[in-house]
């Protein structure tokens, strides 16, 4: 008996188990994709299984076979309903499509299949072992049973279920408004919200809830807060009319609402409606929005001074019919605002270069007309006492300098020699002077004279000045960038700064007057291109080298110079020049390019002259040819006071890939690093801090 | 004339507005911005353009279309006159737009950075506003009002140019 029951058992809950798989697999599988009720196909599955289900049994009675075929149906019905119910609303909820046999996995898991089959197998179980068990009535108590229970079940989850969606409702709507308030950070339609909830009233109230022994019953505060109310007529009341759209414009008058008519009153303020870029569609869609809203006739909130979004003067001048109306519409219409005012506009958003561009665009006139036109404007262009970008037609001889400019730049700005220095002359606040003219123009550049002011003076040029004159004035720091075939400058006792870059056709000697002209030069720095280490070491050797005692002055050389700092960029200055040019020199730097190493440049015994005040030598680019370590080594030599030196081996043009072709710099400074290392250590007197990077 | 086929690298832009726009690799090389992005291999996928909306962006990509067809200046010494004059006017009546969406323009041709768009923008407004009164600027460009002067400071200013306010 014993044996035959497990026997039973096991053959019960094999076919049982593969039945509800089959027939689970293709509920699903039919309900994914149909997602039809075709209970008569389940029906059909169904039957199509009695035969083999009753197969499955054969030691039972018909009746008992019956019995529980019903009971597996009944099973299959829960388990089935189960299955759909949690399937659509899986989909509505996560509105995402699961792979199917994970999704299949999941239901199976949910409705917990396995503890139908434990359940269903222990019946049987109880039913053979047992002979006394009353089974005839007992089956349909379980099927019952288990019915209510997977009823439950279902129940549960469909609660579940709801309880997630009313949740997600919830946070769908909060990110709504969020995102509301996101766009309309401030706008008068959140001041007259936050007037409405701040007075504990509803945002839906009507018309005649506000309306009490036919006058208007605002909250006490608004009275003198809004007083505006105060003009506005209360309407006469009549249940039977019907309630109006009508559109107040700007002359007061009130007209049937029409978008394009509210249209026109909004654009003539010349504002858009909530930061949006098509005002109009969007102001439609808001109208139309307030329509489907069952207002019959509102009046649009005018924000007529919004200075500060913070503490805006609310005007809402609200306007309503003196005809009868029955007052059933609502009575707070904030949604209609003109938001312009809280957009930031285009000029705030605006880089500086595109609206100088645009400014360059414009007659002087105009530019300095715009100056008014805000204070992002005013940053931007021009200000009085800043700068200002001219855009100054051929002969413009009629220009004029705003009294108080202190900076100008002129770009490809045509102009001559006589203009500017009339220019100049009589703008006396001016300091800072940049020119970068057009091609051609001002070949000869020469200004000066006790009448100016100018301080800084900046050239630039890509094809170059034939000449650049400049005397007697007090500049403080010039900046030549570009070639200069000839350079004078003449008397400028308070230059300080000199900085001469990609100067490739210097042709006159510079040096030769500096000590009397430039007292004061304390820093000068040469930055050359790559044609200068190309062609124009011999240039500058001939400068430096012609240096000629000027009669005026009691010094007799460059040595006079108080130059502090020299920077050299690019190339190898001759030694002699430091040797005898800069004795109180303190800091020496050299910038060098790896590729300058391919010109062979001649480096000569100079005369050993001893620099007392350098104290810190830096050799950017060192590279660790020949030529390297003997500049290093003269300065070590002739420099008693040396208290540092500083090798970097890395190069120091920038761009070095595109012009050496480079692969692996890393290499080259490695190279450059050891050898340094190598040969410098050694070399290095005591006292000497020696820093290699 | 044209240079777009089938077979060519589609580009897909996404706009703020979820809205995508699928455009030839070299209507895209137009930009700037893309070219470099396309350089860095990092346009593969949809590029997507938080800040400009779909308007603004077909507008856009009917510029560099546009541009991308007609022969460009350097590709031989003797373009016919015809192409030239062809793209002047196609500029022309480009711009023939209201104000909001030239600004929209230009603020989205700065951020894809397309030289000649940005150019044309900017001599549009230029033109717009030229021998116009501050205040009628001010309307044109839609100036924030919470940008403004304070009367002394505009009075100075005034005072200091007077003669460009004739």
């Amino acid at each position: 008996m014993e044996e035959a029951g497990d026997s039973r058992k096991n053959e019960l809950s094999k076919s049982f188990k593969l039945a509800v798989q089959v027939c689970l697999s293709a509920v699903c599988l039919f309900c994914f994709i149909s997602n039809l009720h075709h209970l008569f196909k389940y029906t059909f599955v169904y039957v199509v299984y009695l035969k083999e289900f009753c197969k499955s049994f054969p030691s039972f009675t018909q009746a008992e076979q019956e019995r529980l075929y019903s009971l597996y149906i009944q099973v299959i019905i829960s388990l089935h309903e189960n299955i759909e119910i949690c399937y659509h609303k899986r989909i509505l909820a996560s509105f995402q499509c699961y792979n199917f046999v994970d999704e299949f996995a999941d239901l199976c898991q949910e409705v917990k299949v396995g503890n139908v089959l434990d359940t269903v197998e222990e019946l049987v179980d109880k039913q053979t072992l047992d002979p006394l068990y009353p089974d005839k009535t007992n089956f349909k108590d379980v099927a019952r049973e288990l019915v209510t229970s997977k009823k439950n079940e279902i129940q549960t989850l469909q609660n579940m279920l709801e309880k997630k969606e009313a949740q997600n409702k919830v946070l769908r709507s909060r990110v709504e408004l969020l995102q509301k308030q996101i766009q309309d950070p401030s706008g008068a339609s959140n001041a007259l919200e936050k007037a409405v909830d701040q007075a504990g009233l509803s945002q839906r109230l009507k018309v005649k809830d506000m309306i009490n022994n036919e006058q208007w019953s605002w909250p006490e505060n608004w009275n003198l807060e809004f007083p505006i109310l105060s003009t506005i007529h209360t309407p006469t009341l009549c249940a039977n009319s019907s309630d109006k759209f009508m559109w107040s414009t700007n002359d007061g008058s009130c007209v049937n609402y029409s978008t394009n008519r509210a249209w026109k009153d909004l654009r003539q303020h010349g504002e858009k409606v909530k930061g949006v870029n098509n005002p109009k569609t969007q102001m439609q869609t808001e109208l139309i929005a307030l329509k489907f809203d069952q207002v019959s006739k509102f009046k649009k909130c005018d924000q007529s001074s919004t200075n500060n979004a913070n503490d805006q003067v609310f005007n809402c001048s609200f306007r309503f019919e003196v005809s009868p109306s029955s007052g059933n519409h609502t009575i707070f219409l904030s949604t209609i605002v003109q938001g312009g005012s809280n957009r930031y506009d285009f000029i705030s958003q605006m880089s500086d270069d595109v609206l100088l561009m645009i400014l360059c665009l414009l007659p002087t006139k105009d530019v300095i007309a715009t100056s008014i036109l805000s204070t992002r404007w005013r940053f931007s262009g021009y200000d009085s006492s800043s700068r200002l970008m001219l855009d100054i037609e051929a002969g413009g001889n009629r220009w004029r300098s705003p009294s108080s400019l202190r900076n100008l730049s002129l770009s490809f700005v045509k102009l001559n020699n006589e203009m500017l220095q009339e220019f100049l002359t009589s703008s006396p606040h001016l300091e800072t002077l940049s020119i970068y003219p057009v091609q051609n123009d001002l070949n000869n550049f020469c200004i000066g004279g006790r009448a100016l002011n100018l301080k800084h003076l900046k050239l630039k040029s890509i094809m170059g000045f034939e000449s650049v004159d400049l005397y007697d004035f007090d500049l403080v720091s010039f900046t030549s960038e570009g070639s200069v075939r000839e350079l004078r400058l003449t008397d400028l006792p308070m230059l300080k700064e000199l900085n001469i870059k990609n100067n490739r056709l210097l042709h006159n000697n510079l040096f030769s007057e500096m000590s009397s002209c430039l007292p004061n030069l304390q820093v000068l720095s040469i930055c050359a291109g790559l044609a200068l280490v190309l062609s124009s070491s011999d240039h500058h050797r001939t400068i430096i080298k012609s240096s000629r005692p000027c009669p005026h002055h009691t010094h007799t050389s460059l040595a006079s110079l108080p130059l502090s700092t020299i920077m050299v960029v690019g190339f190898l200055m001759n030694r002699s020049l430091q040797a005898r040019a800069c004795p109180i020199l303190e800091t020496f730097t050299i910038e060098q390019q790896w590729y300058s190493q391919f010109t062979r440049r001649k480096v000569r015994h100079a005369a050993s002259h001893p620099h007392t005040h350098l104290k810190i030598f830096q050799f950017m680019g060192y590279y660790g040819r020949n030529n390297d370590l003997e500049l290093v080594l003269y300065v070590i030599n002739n420099a008693i006071g040396l208290k540092r030196i500083l090798i970097d081996p890395r190069d120091q043009n920038p761009n070095n890939y595109a012009y050496t072709g480079y692969r692996d710099a890393s290499k080259i400074e490695e190279a450059g690093r050891s050898s340094a290392k190598r040969k410098l250590k050694s070399m290095s007197p005591p006292g000497v801090e020696l820093v290699i990077l | 004339m044209s240079t777009s086929s089938s077979s060519s690298k589609k580009i897909v832009l996404k706009s703020a507005d979820n809205e995508t726009f699928e455009i030839d690799e070299i209507v895209a090389l137009e930009s700037q911005a893309i070219k470099n992005m396309i350089e860095d291999e990092c346009a593969d996928n949809v590029i997507p353009l938080g800040n400009i909306d779909s308007k603004t962006l077909s507008k856009i990509i009917e510029y560099c279309k546009k541009h991308a067809e007609s022969p460009k200046k350097d590709d031989n010494a003797d373009i016919d006159e015809k192409a030239v004059e062809d793209l002047k006017s196609f500029d022309a009546e480009f711009a023939k737009v209201d104000m909001p969406l030239i600004q929209d323009i230009l603020m989205a041709a700065n951020f894809l950075n397309i030289d000649n768009l940005i150019g044309l923008m900017c001599r549009t407004i230029a033109d717009r506003i030229k021998g116009k009164t501050p205040e009628e600027i001010r309307k044109i460009l839609n100036i924030n009002k919470n940008d403004l002067l304070s009367p002394e400071q505009e009075a100075k200013a005034r005072e200091e140019n007077s003669w460009a306010f004739d």
